[in-house]
């Protein structure tokens, strides 16, 4: 390692902050999410996410001190290490439980591999995608369409919203690489309309679909809430009840009655933008989307004045998986689009997803510190 | 190019956030006050905190003591709301296989029952039902454990009919009392007073907001609204003379049962029985007992289907209330009203032997005969209503009929035959005292001399209850005053406060002379003195007046045995009626009334002993 005291004089202290605030309102939401039980403290998730909390930034930290361009040296490594993980745990896990799919224990720590497999696509695609120029060469598309595919099948069946998160990565990364654009457009909304004619007709004639039964009546429920107010609808019409309650100013962290009385499904993780928009109501939401699209501009700056090309696609697919989890997620929460399981960056209890996100802003800081010399 | 492309995704990320706020604005601003609204009914409900009923006491040395108390139990609700949709059936199963009940009637309760109210599935759980309930309760959604208060009957099956019985409201109930707020799932009176003073007893329902959870499990209570408790009644029985009057009823009863098993004369023996108690001068029930009974704490938690059953198939009816739901004919008792319409309207001096009796009776071809082979010879007014002589009063009966008056009728009605006594219970029977109007009406048919003669000895269609008898006897007794009957003599509300106080009350007056008046109630020691009271209350002290009787009844069933008096004859005290359903002949009549009376005097048998 080479100690450069010039690039650390580049270091901007925006994505750690915002970071850091937002794992703050994460950690009061997980504890005001998990009550009732009196004691905030007794079900251990404050606990385990402020330790998950200072991981991350630790290996924030660690982040900083290696160049980027490591990841480009090593990128199969990167990639086909998450992958043999992935599979590893899907083999482990069997016909078993959804969580026991999900997630795997190195040591003391319960890992979720497909979290580092996201690092692992993005890192493997800034690398195909950045030996190219502009014009993207049949080649090329066919090995990121290969290297995506891949973990997408390996998990759609356990985790729809993690294996849409491999789409997009792919679909955002190819268009900062200058893919064109209407082609994406095309490709994505024709998969859209493809996966809606084959939930049509499964739904009329039974044919096969990779999903599970919850999946589809997630996505179906999202059409009509109204159709099963008790079942799957629930979750939505119950999260937008507390939305739509905590009005302007809301009800007051920890005063939220649909969180405290368990009217929110999994109010911790997948909705606990819920829990914050009825505790902190309409003025706490937009808070939170300001940090949010703060976060994300960010990126964007950092991915614009990137060294190289794939230090942009790096962060630009950072950046794209980032800004993916939050609109799928507070779509989900606000009705607007369907119940995926996604988390909420940095504020959805989850060790995995947490210090994985950190992890990828000192990649996103170790790009910026590295940038190219703008003067004005 | 990928510049480029960044500003675009930068200002595409910016439109979409625009697109969020905007839609947060919608649903907490535009569309907040709704959205509050379900969230406060999402974690808001009502329940219900039933009211504890009404106290019910009896007296004991004049002292109240209470009779009918309420205590707390464990009861198995539904709120069928919260059952999650679709699942009602599982739910009705799990219940049923936990408590012992059927599925079917669990769902069908659920299913008639109102959505947002408390379904009462099962009341007072025993401890191991509840202890099954608690452990499932997390499979349980929409089952409640409530805590609410039901019947305590503190001596069983103790005046069991006048007090009746509380059940849960049944639909066309529900629909009448609706307005007065009775809601689905309430606990109403069914039966004797319970039933009758339910506007007192009932209460008001309290309400109670509370907070629940996701499941509908309570959390805090957000406001109360307490229940007001029924008004307590105080009754004018006699608790240790009830207990008596009850004991003595019983034994004599099952004793003639035990003795018929051996002796076919008595025919099976008597099949039930009545007794009451009254005081002369006021009217009100010191005791008032039936029997066969039945035990009212069956009743507190709803009863049990099969144990309904078995009391309703019960060949002996137990729920029949003997003293006012049967009228049965009272025969030779009878004989006073049919003495003084004689005494009215014959003009026959009581003391001169009017009257012959040679065994038997004869009006064209039919033939009548008296209970005492033989005949017993030459009689007056007194000896014939002491010895109870059926010819003499068939011959007063037919001669009655010749003069074309209604007499007995009309003496019969003023002492209160044939109408509602007015009683402060429920199913009273009203009786028939026939003439040629009902005869017409009921049978038609014409009135015939033969009519008249049976009516004489309280035979044919004549029909009187037990209570109607005593409220008779009890006219003589206070020297000519129909009283009112009446069991309750005051309600008090919660504060203290006189609700309602009862009042002896004269219904009437009857028409007959006060010389009349006295003859009867001498021919009535006669009946003690040389008649067929003397077996059972000659040597009694204080002296006893009264009347036996003895019903027929259908042919081949044992007849009714009948006794109504007072007691002292010259400073009545006490009336009373003992009736024995098919208890074969009076004098078994007269022996429960013996043994009741040396309980009411203790100091009789020391003096007779003497």
């Amino acid at each position: 390692m080479r100690y450069n005291k010039k690039v650390f004089r580049q270091v901007d202290l925006t994505l750690p902050l915002l970071a850091f605030f937002l794992v703050c309102i994460g950690l009061i939401m997980i504890s005001s999410a998990t009550q009732p039980s009196p004691d905030a403290w007794q079900t251990g998730h404050f606990q385990r996410q402020l330790v998950s909390a200072i991981i991350g930034f630790l290996l924030m930290l660690v982040v900083t001190f290696f160049d980027y361009r490591l990841l480009r040296d090593y990128y199969l490594f990167f990639y086909g290490g998450a992958l043999v993980l992935l599979i590893l745990n899907l083999m482990r896990g069997g016909e078993g439980g959804v969580a026991a799919q999900r997630s795997m224990s190195i040591g003391p720590l319960a890992f979720q591999p497909s979290e580092l497999t996201k690092m692992g696509l993005i890192i493997l695609l800034s690398y195909i995608l950045s030996q190219e120029k502009d014009e993207i060469s049949a080649t090329a598309l066919g090995k990121t369409l290969l290297a995506t595919v891949l973990p997408f099948l390996l998990i759609i069946r356990n985790d729809l919203g993690t294996s849409l998160v491999f789409g997009f990565i792919l679909l955002v990364m190819l268009y900062i690489a200058g893919f064109p654009g209407l082609y994406l457009l095309g490709a994505s909304g024709g998969a859209v309309l493809g996966v809606m004619g084959w939930i049509l007709v499964h739904l009329q004639w039974g044919i096969w679909i990779p999903l599970k039964e919850y999946q589809l009546m997630r996505i179906i429920v999202f059409w009509n809430p109204g159709m099963d107010p008790f079942g799957y609808g629930y979750h939505l019409i119950q999260s937008k009840i507390a939305l739509g309650s905590g009005n302007i100013t809301g009800k007051g962290i920890f005063a939220g009655t649909q969180s405290r009385l368990n009217f929110i499904p999994e109010q911790h993780t997948d909705f606990i933008f819920s829990v914050l928009g009825e505790e902190m109501g309409f003025i706490g939401a937009v808070v939170l989307l300001i940090l949010y699209l703060l976060l994300l501009l960010k990126g964007f700056q950092v991915s614009f004045q990137a060294k190289d090309r794939f230090g942009s696609l790096l962060a630009a697919g950072i950046t794209g998986m980032f800004g993916f989890h939050i609109f799928v997620n507070i779509g989900m929460t606000m009705g607007i689009l369907p119940v995926t399981g996604l988390p909420l960056p940095f504020v959805s209890y989850g060790g995995s997803a947490l210090t994985t996100n950190l992890l990828a802003i000192g990649i996103l800081l170790n790009i910026y510190m590295r940038r190219q010399k703008i003067y004005f | 190019m990928i510049q480029r492309r960044i500003r675009v995704a930068g200002i595409i990320v910016i439109i979409l956030f625009a697109v969020f706020v905007f839609r947060l604005a919608q649903l907490q601003i535009i569309h907040g006050e709704q959205y509050t609204r379900m969230a406060e009914s999402n974690r808001t409900e009502n329940r219900p905190i039933p009211a504890p009923r009404g106290k019910i006491y009896m007296q004991q040395e004049g002292e109240p003591v209470i009779a009918v108390s309420n205590r707390l139990a464990y009861t198995a609700s539904v709120i069928p709301a919260n059952i999650p949709r679709g699942e009602t059936e599982l739910i009705s199963e799990r219940l049923a296989r936990l408590l012992g009940m059927e599925a079917g009637e669990i769902s069908s309760r659920i299913h008639a029952g109102q959505r947002a109210l408390p379904v009462r599935i099962m009341r007072n759980l025993t401890p191991l039902q509840l202890l099954k309930l608690e452990e499932n309760m997390d499979q349980l959604p929409g089952v409640l454990i409530e805590r609410i208060p039901i019947r305590d009957n503190i001596y069983g099956s103790t005046a069991a009919h006048l007090l009746g019985y509380v059940g849960e409201i049944s639909q066309s109930e529900l629909t009448r009392l609706y307005s007065q707020g009775y809601r689905s799932g309430d606990l109403i009176g069914k039966s004797g007073l319970e039933r009758h003073y339910e506007s007192f007893l009932g209460g008001v329902d309290g309400v109670r907001q509370i907070e629940v959870d996701s499941h509908r499990m309570e959390i805090t209570t957000i406001s109360k609204q307490d229940p007001q408790p029924g008004a307590d009644i105080y009754l004018n029985i006699d608790l240790d003379l009830q207990l008596e009057a009850e004991r003595i009823l019983k034994e004599h009863i099952r004793r003639l049962q035990e003795k018929a098993e051996e002796d076919e004369e008595l025919m099976g023996g008597p099949t039930g029985g009545a007794f009451l108690a009254m005081e002369p001068d006021s009217g009100k029930i010191l005791a008032m007992a039936s029997y066969p009974t039945f035990d009212l704490n069956l009743f507190a938690g709803g009863i049990d289907r099969d144990e309904l059953q078995k009391l309703q198939n019960n060949f002996h009816r137990p729920f029949l209330d003997r003293t006012l739901q049967i009228a049965p004919a009272p025969g030779s008792t009878f004989k006073v009203i049919t003495g003084m319409a004689v005494l009215k309207d014959l003009g026959l001096n009581p003391g001169d032997q009017s009257v012959h009796c040679g065994g038997e009776f004869s009006l064209g071809p039919q033939t009548w005969k008296c209970w005492l082979e033989g005949g017993h010879g030459r009689l007056s007014f007194y000896e014939a209503l002491a010895h109870s002589c059926n010819v003499a009063f068939y011959r007063w009966g037919h001669e009655l009929h010749h003069q074309g008056n209604n007499t007995i009728q009309e003496v019969a009605r003023e002492f209160g035959f044939g109408v509602l006594s007015g009683i402060d219970l429920p199913g009273e029977r009203a009786g028939v005292v026939p003439d040629r109007d009902w005869k017409s009406a009921n049978l038609k048919g014409p009135w015939v001399p033969g009519d008249s003669v049976n009516l004489a000895i309280g035979q044919g269609d004549l029909q009187s209850t037990p209570l109607q008898l005593v409220n008779m006897i009890n006219t003589l007794a206070n020297g000519g005053y129909l009283m009112q009957p009446y069991l309750v003599d005051r309600v008090i509300g919660e504060e203290g406060e006189v609700l309602w106080e009862g009042q002896p009350q004269v219904i009437r007056k009857p028409d007959v002379s006060s010389t009349i008046l006295n003859q009867m109630r001498q021919s009535l020691q006669e009946v003690t003195e040389s008649g067929t009271g003397t077996r059972g209350f000659g040597d009694f002290v204080p002296e006893v007046a009264g009347k036996t009787g003895t019903a027929q009844t259908v042919p081949g069933q044992p007849n009714h045995g009948w006794y109504a008096g007072y007691v002292p004859a010259d400073e009545p005290e006490i009336s009373f009626v003992v009736f024995l359903e098919h208890g074969n002949d009076s004098g078994f009549a007269v022996d429960v009334g013996r043994e009741f009376l040396e309980y009411y005097f203790p100091q009789a048998e020391e003096v007779s002993e003497e």
